[in-house]
């Protein structure tokens, strides 16, 4: 997104929506609450005025009307009732479905006038019991979308050169209105002055007025019957016209102008020979960027050519152009080729605002082989400041040309500690990482374009992190946290950046004890040796406290997710007419961002379930002795280093025994297994894949997802599901999670034809190690590096697996280690890229399996298993 | 009152109102057409506009408003000059 | 504008880069062997070379070691152009201290994007 105030805009409009949401439901609760009608309405009013700052009139205006109702709600004109939250609540969604598509597209589908209109009329209907008089009366403004370029054009041309060169110098350069407006016949009975209504409009340029049938003679004039339309050029914006004729909105139309939309060249075409000169030199000045001296050849021409031709109106043009701060080149091109053409031709507006490029895919190809190539120049080769510098400098021009221009620091990072360190790893772990960005930028490209585009333009958004900072240590509890607790957002990007540079710290302060350890046997500097070793422990603390304390950042409270569900509980137990309460506990228990955010559907899922199929209608439930209002209960709360979250309800519970039969017909298992299961078992059947996929296509959870997608999802984060159920008292659902992600660097190498990962913070760097330089001692395989002898350990051996068909040219790629302090080189086949894993502890048959940290998913489904050097080698 | 009507003139004075149209019909009614006035008109109803436009009367002066002006020269002006 | 020095023996060639980089908005110099290139990218400032492998008095791999030597030019990017489509000439370019290779004739589109990537300039 380019537009700055937009990207601000749009993570606010989303706050206030919410925040109106929450406040409608506590609101429909209890009505008299005077809090939450007023932080409704003032929700509604800050979104109603920052929305006007962008061209969505067609959400403004829908928004407006809501603020009006709620006015009325407010002054108690108007009583809100179950229908009313509905109609609001359908507004407010509506309104958050135009904010996506402000996001994606800076501006509102074709259809959203429509909408807005038929919306907001019903809205409207509302204050029919109203007294009328007290409220605003509507607006709406006839489409003004519709106002298409050639009508646009019509109107224009009622005004003569002279106004519109005169309009031109004074709308600024975010252009100004042009409004037409043809008011009512009978609007004189209702004291509309359209005349001084239109001559006293807010930065009025200039105003044609035109009759719309000719008029008849005095004798046959009545002339209380408006027979009039006007048309308005004015500087400001379509904004201030519209509060201006607020109460005209649907005679008028209001256009957004640009000022070159005001250039017309009209006039007769003649070209002679001199007309090529100007052009020639005109051209010449403007590639020169002289545009002072072109002024004065326009001087020149005009005195000399008769004013009525159409090169002498051009030439009239450019003049008023060039008096103009920063006249666009293409825009003084234009005009100089409409000197011989006589013909004005608009260039696109849209040209100087770039958006958010994606690279076309041959880019991406090009750009991963280039970099491939840059790391080559630097895996195996001995350390040089030069090479270091030639890299770096086509890593960073690289990046910038494909907008990752944010990498600069990290390249900047990666340069100083790859000088320390005298090694070229820190620049190739930048540069894996841009490698591995742009992979992915691949694969959306070629991956579902149309969906692919969409989430290209989301993932620019920068999502935004509250992150609290207690202002004043722990007072802030006493007024119960609300509003004590100082919030700044933070570029969720640049929580990332730091985090990211945390880690490349842990990774390259290893080099500190690599230098200690030199400092003794190279240079016999026992006593610096020592010192190093004991800045090396300062410096290892404080990275380890600083990556706990960036994780601290990105927690968030799990009422981030539950607060959705009012809504959702609200909204589909009147649908089904079940008379449901929602009940959290323990909102303010915090989990990792990530961990928040991949929570909402699966307990979505659950809920709805609950919901559909738990809970019993209130007959039913009076009927089984139970009070007719049924509750589901979320609440999280932290069990050591887990966060756990449990959705129950009180309904009528899951039956053992037909989940069974389901299963059994369903194909799941067989009637054999069926009836050797335990109930528990039985009930845990529904995690099953297959189980519940096909089943219940209901408006409401048949989304086709079942519990096992629920599964997959809790333990791709790391945690577990379970399920309890007891027939006729309800079911409790458990998610147990980790509390933090526990991210891992880890770098991907292939090896012994798998994919395995090493954790990063064991790699000291990556060499290529050609045969001749491969010695062995004591049937051991050594090499040197740098004046040290490193033992080779080769994968394929360790796994007990043949290692890739490898010529014996071909150098070898080694991953040097330093496990338990000493320096160990892994023979692999070939390293990949690193990246960020959440490491998962080994579970049912690989379990007892030595050498292996754990597992993680890889982003295409596949699972990796990380390496554990101490225990492997 | 702000419309004068003279011998063979109509003057506009201040701020004209609707009120004053169908009087404004009534002179124009006549022939020869009555030739207006407006330099001391500081605005006028639409419904006197259309009356000036129906007519197209000889408009001796223009209000000093350039915008109104310019409304009336346009609308009215440019066909009786 | 970004300056491009295009160093090939061949005048057509020349033209042919030309032709190509001139419309995506940079600036061409030419020189005709790597002695000349070396002369250029000395006394001006150049955002990048398009060099040849094969040139008479100077090749492109010996212009580009002289070129790598000099620091102030280390950071210079090099783009080789060779009629081999070889491992070995690319690894030759590559260990002379090119920062990538493309092979003759090369497509204009991947010309003008290379050029981009390497320049840092918006695709």
């Amino acid at each position: 997104m380019t537009n700055p105030l937009l990207a601000r805009f749009i993570p606010e409009a989303r706050e206030l929506i919410a925040s109106s949401s929450s406040g409608l439901l506590r609101l429909e609760k209890s009505p008299s609450d005077a809090d939450a009608v007023n932080e409704v309405f003032r929700a509604v009013h800050t979104l109603k005025g920052s929305s006007g700052l962008f061209d969505v009139p067609a959400l403004t205006r829908l928004v407006h009307v809501a603020e009006d109702l709620l006015g009325a709600i407010r002054v108690e004109q108007l009583i809100l009732d179950s229908n009313l939250v509905d109609q609001l609540l359908a507004t407010l969604d509506q309104v958050g479905i135009w904010i996506d598509q402000m996001e994606d597209s800076e501006r509102l589908s074709e259809d959203a006038d429509g909408i807005s209109s038929s919306m907001a009329k019903s809205l409207r209907s509302y204050f029919s019991a109203v007294d009328q008089s007290a409220i605003a009366p509507p607006q709406e403004p006839a489409a003004a979308s519709a106002a298409d370029a050639d009508r646009r054009r019509e109107w224009l041309c009622l005004f003569s050169e002279g106004e519109r060169l005169e309009a031109f110098s004074r709308i600024a350069e975010r252009g100004g209105v042009l409004v037409h407006y043809r008011p009512a016949e009978d609007c004189f009975f209702n004291g509309t002055d359209p005349l001084n209504l239109m001559l006293n409009a807010p930065g009025l340029l200039s105003l044609a007025v035109e009759p719309v049938s000719p008029f008849p003679p005095p004798m046959d004039l009545d002339p209380y019957l408006s027979n009039l339309s006007f048309v308005m050029l004015a500087a400001g914006s379509p904004k201030e016209i519209e509060h201006h004729l607020r109460y005209e909105l649907e005679h008028v139309v209001v256009a957004a102008l640009r000022p070159s939309d005001l250039i017309m060249v009209s006039g007769a075409t003649s070209d002679a020979p001199v007309w090529g000169d100007f052009r020639e030199q005109a051209h010449l000045l403007l590639t020169a960027g002289d545009l002072l001296g072109i002024r004065p050849r326009i001087r020149t021409m005009l005195e000399l050519v008769a004013p009525d031709l159409a090169a002498a109106s051009a030439l009239r043009w450019l003049d008023a152009l060039l008096e103009r701060s920063t006249p666009a080149p293409d825009l003084i091109a234009a005009l100089i080729d409409a000197t011989r053409s006589g013909v004005f031709v608009d260039p696109p507006p849209d040209a100087a605002l770039p958006d958010r490029k994606v690279p076309p895919a041959r880019a991406l190809t090009l750009a991963r082989d280039i970099l491939a190539v840059q790391k080559r120049g630097l895996d195996g080769q001995a350390f040089d400041e030069d090479k270091l510098r030639t890299a770096a400098g086509a890593l960073g021009r690289l990046a910038q040309s494909l907008h990752h221009g944010n990498m600069d620091a990290a390249i900047a990072v990666a340069i100083e500690s790859a000088l320390s360190s005298q090694s070229f790893s820190p620049l190739s772990v930048v540069l894996d990482r841009l490698d591995a960005a742009l992979a992915q930028e691949s694969m959306r490209a070629t991956a579902a374009p149309s969906d692919g585009s969409n989430r290209e333009a989301r993932d620019g958004i920068a999502e935004m992190v509250p992150v609290a900072i207690a202002s004043n240590g722990g007072l802030d509890h006493v007024d119960g946290g609300r509003g004590a607790a100082k919030l700044l957002k933070v570029d969720q990007a640049k929580i990332d950046l730091l985090m990211n540079l945390i880690g490349e710290l842990v990774v390259s302060k290893n080099s500190l004890s690599f230098l200690a350890k030199r400092a003794e046997d190279v240079y016999k500097c026992r006593e610096l040796g020592r010192e190093l070793k004991d800045k090396y422990a300062v410096i290892d603390r404080l990275s380890q406290e600083m990556q706990s304390a960036i994780m601290q950042v990105r927690m968030l409270p799990v009422s981030d997710v539950f607060d959705r569900f009012h809504r959702v509980v609200r909204d589909v137990s009147r649908k089904l007419e079940k008379e449901i309460d929602l009940a959290i506990e323990g909102g303010d228990t915090a989990a990792d961002k990530t961990i928040i955010e991949a929570l909402g559907d699966p307990l979505l899922h659950i809920v709805r379930n609950s919901l559909d199929h738990g809970v019993e209608l209130p007959a039913q439930r009076l009927a089984a002795g139970k009070p007719p209002r049924a509750t589901i209960t979320l609440r999280a709360y932290q069990e050591a280093d887990q966060v756990v979250i449990e959705v129950g309800d009180d309904g009528r519970g899951i039956d053992p025994t037909r989940i069974r039969d389901v299963a059994v017909a369903k194909g799941v298992i067989n009637r054999g297994e069926a009836n050797a299961l335990s109930d528990q078992e039985a009930i845990n059947l529904v995690f099953r894949p297959g189980f519940s996929t096909a089943a219940e296509v209901s408006d409401l959870s048949g989304r086709g997802v079942g519990m096992d997608v629920v599964r997959t999802v809790v333990e791709k984060l790391g945690g577990r599901v379970t399920m309890t159920s007891r027939v006729g008292e309800g079911s409790q659902t458990r998610l147990m999670l980790p509390l933090s992600m526990a991210v891992t660097r880890v770098m991907l190498v292939e090896a012994a034809g798998g994919l395995y990962g090493v954790p990063m913070d064991l790699i000291v760097e990556t060499v290529r190690v050609a045969a001749d330089r491969i010695h062995t001692v004591k049937q051991a395989e050594v090499f040197v590096l740098r004046e040290q002898l490193i033992p080779l350990v080769r994968m394929s051996t360790l796994l007990k697996a043949a290692a890739r068909p490898h010529s014996p040219d071909e150098a070898e790629a080694v991953l040097v280690c330093r496990v338990d302090g000493r320096l160990v080189g892994l023979v692999i086949d070939e390293f990949r890229v690193g990246m960020d894993v959440v490491l998962k502890p080994l579970e049912g048959i690989v379990a007892g399996l030595r050498g292996f940290a754990g597992t993680t998913l890889l982003g295409d489904g596949r699972v990796l298993l990380v390496l554990d050097l101490k225990e492997f080698l | 009152m702000p419309l004068a009507f003279e011998e063979g003139i109509v003057r506009f004075e201040g701020h004209c109102l609707v009120e004053e149209a169908l009087a404004l019909v009534d002179c124009f009614k006549t022939s020869p057409l009555p030739i207006v006035h407006l330099d001391r008109c500081l605005s006028m109803h639409a419904a006197l506009l259309q009356v000036l436009a129906s007519a197209r009367p000889e408009i001796a002066t223009l209000p000093e408003g350039r915008a109104l002006a310019a409304v009336v020269q346009r609308i009215v002006g440019e066909v009786a000059r | 504008m970004k300056r491009i020095l295009v160093v090939d023996d061949s005048l057509t060639t020349r033209m042919f880069y030309r032709s190509v980089l001139e419309p995506a908005g940079f600036h061409v110099e030419e020189a005709s062997n790597g002695l000349e290139g070396l002369e250029q990218v000395m006394l001006h400032r150049f955002d990048m070379a398009i060099v040849d492998v094969n040139m008479p008095k100077m090749d492109g791999y010996a212009m580009t070691e002289e070129l790598r030597r000099n620091p102030d030019l280390s950071a210079l990017p090099v783009l080789t152009i060779s009629t081999e489509a070889s491992a070995a000439d690319a690894a030759r370019a590559y260990s002379a201290g090119a920062n990538y290779y493309l092979v003759k004739p090369a497509d204009p589109t991947d010309l003008t994007l290379v050029t981009q990537m390497l320049t840092g300039t918006a695709s």
